[in-house]
Order: C-alpha cells, then structure tokens, then sequence
C-alpha cells in the first residue's frame, strides 16, 4: 500500500445530498435541525461543505432519511 | 455577547430553558464585575488594611466569577458539535493570543520599554478583558468559516 504523507494533504473534501433529500420532502433547514437536535448554523454549513459532520450525526442523518450513510455523504476523488 | 451567540445557535426545541440558562450566566457576570469593581476601589483606597483582609476581598470576585463560569459550562455542554468545534477554536485562539500579548508586555516592561499606563504588565482585569476581546474576535472568523 503506498504510504500518503497525511500531514501534508489537505483533508479529502466530502459531497453530500442533505440538501435535496431535503427539499424533497419540503423541510426547512430549521425543520431539519429540530429534528436532528441541531442548530440551523449546522444544518447550512453541512449542506455548503464547510462542515462534516460526526460519525453519529451521519447516522442520525442516514436513519432520519432511510437511507445508507454511502448515499448522503460520498468523497470527490 | 457570548450569552446570544449561544442562544442563536441552539435548536428550537430547547431555546426557551437555554435561554433562561443565559439570563442566569449573564446575571452573575453582572455580579461578578460589579463585585470586581467594588472591591478594586476599595482595595485601592485602603492600603493600610491588614494583607489577610486585603487579599480576601480582592479575591471576592472569584465566587461570583465561579458561579458564572458553571454557568458558561453548562450552556458549552449543550452546544451542538459544530458550535463546540468553534467555541474550541474561538477559545483556542483566545488563550494563545493572551500569552502572547502578556508575554510581549512583560518582556517590553522588563527592558524598560513598556507601556506607561501599565508598567507592571497586564493586570489580572486586563487579562480577562484582552482574553474576552480576542474570544469575541476568534468567534467571529471561526463562526464566518462555516458560513
């Protein structure tokens, strides 16, 4: 395996759909929060890719939409 | 302030209480720089007092100050991950920043070139003032980030 020099790379930008998974069933963004227990700040900064989210929270979200983690969130490599 | 930063961030369903947690951390940093200020004033005006009894009330303001800081920890406690990732940083930043102004003023005043009006380094209120003021700055760029 070829060794990757981490410290030297910039993180490994992720892609999600939160937004149109959202849309699709008209929620609002503080909508969205309230149910996750979150703020709206949040829920924005997800949707934007300025932030990613937890490892629980993606469950959260996964479960939330029915969905597979693989299916909301996926890196661009 | 920290007190509203703190309540915009937070989800609907909890506002309320988180806002009366607010009020009350706002109420005793009230008490607690009111107590801070008396107690400047009357430390300052009273140079003859016994040392056991002038270190006692200017160490007075810390009880309120505590009070308040319990305060502040509980509304950190229910912040959501991403406002805790900026809290970390904004306090991060905040801390570093205060040795640094501390240390330059220190190392200024020790070869004589120090500010006047502070020829002993940064006074214990200075700290907190610089420290907020660079808590403030540091939230802010941390909060524009993740806009």
């Amino acid at each position: 395996m070829e060794y990757r020099n981490r410290s030297r790379q910039s993180p490994l930008p992720v892609k999600n759909k939160l937004r149109e998974l959202r849309a699709a069933r008209s929620w609002s963004q503080s909508n969205l929060a309230e149910q996750l227990s979150v703020s709206r700040q949040t829920i924005n900064a997800i949707e934007t890719g300025k932030y990613d989210p937890s490892l629980p929270l993606a469950f959260k979200l996964a479960r939330l939409f029915a969905l597979p983690i693989e299916e909301i969130f996926s890196d661009v490599d | 302030m920290i007190e509203e930063s703190i309540a915009d961030t937070k989800p609907r369903s909890g506002r309320d209480s988180k806002l009366k947690k607010d009020l009350a951390a706002t109420a005793w940093l009230g008490v607690t720089t009111v107590t801070y200020l008396v107690t400047l004033f009357l430390v300052q005006d009273n140079p003859n007092w016994a040392p056991l009894l002038g270190v006692g009330m200017a160490l007075l303001p810390l009880l309120p100050g505590i009070m308040y800081l319990r305060k502040l920890w509980g509304s950190f406690q229910s912040l959501d991950e991403m406002q805790r990732r900026i809290q970390l940083e904004a306090w991060s930043f905040a801390m570093a920043g205060t040795v640094v102004v501390t240390t330059v003023l220190n190392v200024l005043n020790a070869h004589g070139l120090g500010w006047e009006d502070y020829p002993h380094g940064l006074e214990i209120g200075g700290v907190f003032i610089t420290m907020f003021m660079l808590w403030s700055i540091g939230t802010a760029v941390a909060k524009a980030r993740y806009r």
